[in-house]
C-alpha cells in the first residue's frame, strides 16, 4: 500500500523498546504505527480487547522460548533468582 | 486467591529451567480455574531483572516486566506502611529474608494461599509448591 510518506524524531529508548515489541509480536513498525494512528483517530476500538490469562500464557511461553534460545549458558532464572536471594547468605 | 512467588513466573518463562514444565502446569490450571492472583509490587522488577541477567539481555527484562503486568489476572499490591509493617513482623516472627517476608505479607493481608518453589519459604511461611497445590486441587 503506497501512501504519505512522514518523518518524525522519536526518543531512541521509545523507538528501540517498539522496535523491540513489534519484531516480538513479528509485526513491522510501521503495521504498528498505522494501527495506532487509526486507533487516536477512533477507527479501531481504543484498547485492544484484553487476553484471557491462557492466552497470556501462551504468549509468556512463546517469548520465553524466542527471547532465551540464544541465552549464553549458565545458570537457570531460578537459579539466578535463588542466588541473588541467597547472596549475603554464606558470608 | 493465590500469591504467587516470582519463581513460579520465572521458571514458566525459563525453557530449560528443571521447574519449567511444572509452573506451566500449574499457570496454565490456575487459568482454567478462573483464580485470581497476586503479588508484592516489586514481582515485575524480580522477575525482569532475573531474566534479563538468565538473557544477557537489558532489552528481555523491559519486555518482559511490561509482560507481566499486563496479565489479566494478576494484582501487584503497593508496599504501603500497612503491607511493610505485616511483612516486617512476619519476616521477624519465621525468620525470613526481607524480601521473602513481602510474599509472606501479601498471603496474609489478603488471606491468598503463597505458592512458590522457595524451600524456606515452604518449611518457614507456609507456603506450598505448585506441586502441592495441584495434587490438592486436582
Amino acid at each position: 500500500m503506497l501512501g504519505m510518506k512522514a518523518t518524525i524524531d522519536v526518543p531512541d529508548e521509545l523507538y528501540r523498546r517498539v522496535k523491540a515489541q513489534s519484531a516480538l509480536m513479528g509485526r513491522a513498525v510501521r503495521e504498528v504505527t498505522i494501527e495506532l494512528y487509526q486507533r487516536w483517530l477512533g477507527e479501531l476500538p481504543a484498547t485492544p480487547p484484553p487476553h484471557s490469562p491462557e492466552q497470556w500464557l501462551d504468549e509468556w511461553l512463546l517469548l520465553g522460548d524466542s527471547l532465551l534460545l540464544y541465552a549464553p549458558k549458565g545458570p537457570t532464572a531460578t537459579e539466578i533468582l535463588s542466588a541473588d536471594r541467597n547472596r549475603l547468605d554464606p558470608r | 486467591m493465590l500469591t504467587l512467588d516470582a519463581n513460579i513466573w520465572v521458571a514458566a518463562f525459563d525453557p530449560r529451567d528443571r521447574f519449567h514444565a511444572r509452573s506451566v502446569a500449574f499457570l496454565r490450571a490456575v487459568a482454567q480455574k478462573g483464580l485470581d492472583l497476586h503479588g508484592p509490587a516489586f514481582v515485575p522488577l524480580e522477575v525482569a531483572c532475573a531474566l534479563a541477567r538468565r538473557a544477557g539481555d537489558s532489552a528481555v527484562g523491559t519486555v518482559v516486566g511490561e509482560r507481566l503486568r499486563a496479565h489479566p489476572a494478576l494484582a501487584l499490591h503497593r508496599l504501603d506502611e500497612r503491607f511493610l509493617e505485616t511483612a516486617r513482623e512476619l519476616g521477624i516472627q519465621f525468620l525470613l529474608r526481607g524480601g521473602d517476608a513481602l510474599y509472606a505479607a501479601t498471603a496474609k493481608l489478603l488471606e491468598a494461599p503463597l505458592i512458590s518453589w522457595d524451600d524456606e519459604l515452604v518449611e518457614r511461611a507456609k507456603a506450598v509448591t505448585p506441586d502441592t497445590w495441584l495434587t490438592a486441587h486436582a
